[in-house]
């Protein structure tokens, strides 16, 4: 397959095409066209691969030396400039893309709220503090009674009791409404 | 408290009505299936978080200290593209637990009930009598509640779904945008490798070059001297063609190595950009698949779902081939 690099005839006509490619580069360099900076880039290392080899005894060798370290340089900076740029554009994004984060945190927590909230956790949890406070309320009527019986309690204790004894009461008036309700 | 038979009787009329009120509402609110939405959000976390891992590693074996710092700013940034699509499995969920919690009506209620006779048993409150009455209250309570529960969860989920709506869409604009970036990655750092293993064997590149332009011309020399109708013994560059082959046979044993090296940066350059390009379609689906549930959940009608589940399938598919190279 024929290739632009198939007629060129020693040092001058190799740092002559050198100098086209370089100025090739340089346009692609200013557009963003991704398949065109590719192909300049395979051009690129096509004249590094396709120049003659260093021989130790051809004084031209240092510079076609030379002259493939300029093409590997410039065909790094094309690769690099494109890897820069769609990095930068995706780090652009990413503060953005926290703060929806933050958004979505906000409306799971709320949806599993509403999601309790129909399966009625929070009127279980009263009902099942509640429970756990009447026994407790029971518990320490019986010890109250125990000491007034006991003639151990003084009139403070006494109006205790019959306080917590009217709080039972008024649990039971709560039970009669929620029955009237239903 | 006891309760007469006319009160009883009263009780289940009006328990009867109600239930058949909130049944008529109920009959209403019908509840998607959010499932494959779910399911369809964690295959996309698995994409999006193989196709950025995927350019990292092939940012990461180019041979060039530049390239390696920006390998490390895109791992950085991507850490929050994984975040953001836990976070959407999380949402995901909870829109699965407002669906499940609507149809668990008769169970919550349950539950309650369960929980009330236990504080009316602690407190020693319930008087022998009322048991019948309560049981029957009971029983009208779940069956109601079941009905409200569904109508809770609808309007429920119909309004996460609307506030999330418009967030959906900006994640799958802009991570469209990150996947198309990913594959311009993919494509730079495949050639940059292919390029630098080109460059590493210029000499013997260009050697075998060589041979196969002198076989090219040879053949075609060839090919017009039997235009002229010489027999192929007698053609003058036969010597040379064979000469020629032998040599290039040669270069074989260098040559083909660095070969299957190249054929292997080119089969994970296709691999990793199929799966980014399945990802970018996916991640449109996905968006689209969350209209759809909140318009299902608008015209009680089920969402249309399939697509969906054939994305999720396909691009776990990919993640898997990704891995296994």
């Amino acid at each position: 397959m024929a290739s632009e690099f198939d007629n060129i005839k020693g040092l001058a006509g190799w740092r002559a095409k050198l100098d086209d490619l370089l100025a090739d580069a340089r346009k692609e360099a200013q557009k963003d066209d991704l398949d065109a900076r590719l192909t300049m880039a395979d051009r690129l290392t096509e004249f590094i691969v396709r120049n003659p080899p260093a021989l130790p005894e051809d004084p031209a060798s240092a510079e076609y030396d030379e002259m493939d370290r300029i093409a590997h340089e410039c065909h790094d900076a094309l690769l690099l400039g494109a890897i820069q740029q769609r990095v930068a554009a995706i780090m652009s994004r990413t503060s953005e893309l926290a703060a929806i984060r933050k958004k979505f945190d906000n409306e799971t927590t709320a949806n599993q709220q509403s999601a309790a909230s129909i399966r009625l956790e929070k009127a279980r949890k009263v009902v099942d503090s509640a429970t756990s406070a009447v026994s407790a309320l029971i518990d320490l009527k019986k010890e109250l009674d125990k000491a007034i019986d006991a003639g151990a309690a003084d009139a403070d204790m006494k109006q205790l009791a019959k306080q917590v004894g009217t709080v039972i009461e008024k649990l039971q008036d709560v039970r009669t409404s929620v029955e009237g309700i239903r | 408290m006891t309760l007469g038979l006319g009160a009883l009787i009263g009780q289940r009329i009006v328990a009867g009505w109600l239930a058949a009120a909130v049944s008529l509402l109920a009959g209403c609110a019908t509840l998607p299936d959010v499932k494959p939405f779910t399911d369809a959000t964690v295959s996309l976390r698995s994409a999006v978080a193989s196709g950025g891992a995927a350019t990292v590693a092939e940012l990461g074996r180019v041979d060039n200290p530049a390239v390696k710092t920006e390998a490390d700013k895109l791992a950085k940034a991507w850490e929050e593209r994984d975040k953001l699509f836990a976070a959407l499995i999380a949402y995901a969920s909870s829109l699965q637990a407002i669906v499940d919690s609507g149809s668990a009506g008769a169970e919550s209620a349950k539950a309650l009930a369960d929980a009330v006779t236990k504080l009316a048993s602690v407190a020693n409150i319930v008087q022998p009598g009322a048991g019948p009455a309560v049981d029957v209250a009971s029983q009208t309570a779940v069956f109601v509640y079941e009905q409200i529960a569904k109508i809770r969860a609808a309007a429920s989920l119909e309004a996460a779904l609307t506030e999330a709506q418009p967030a959906i869409e900006r994640i799958a604009q802009a991570m469209s945008k990150d996947m198309k970036a990913l594959d311009d990655l993919v494509r730079l750092a495949s050639k940059a490798q292919t390029d630098a293993i080109r460059i590493e064997n210029q000499a013997r590149l260009n050697y075998r070059a060589s041979l196969t332009q002198s076989r090219e011309v040879l053949m075609k020399r060839m090919g017009n001297a039997l235009d002229q109708n010489q027999k192929p013994t007698q053609l003058a560059d036969a010597g040379d063609l064979k000469r020629t082959d032998e040599l290039l046979q040669a270069t074989d044993a260098w040559y083909q190595p660095i070969d299957a090296q190249l054929k292997e940066i080119a089969t994970r350059e296709k691999v990793a950009r199929q799966l980014i390009a399945e990802t970018q379609v996916a991640l449109q689906d996905w968006a689209v698949a969350h209209g759809q549930v909140l318009s299902a959940v608008r015209t009680r009608r089920p969402p249309s779902v399939a697509e969906l589940s054939d994305a999720a399938q396909r691009i776990r598919d990919l993640v898997q081939k990704y891995r296994n190279l």
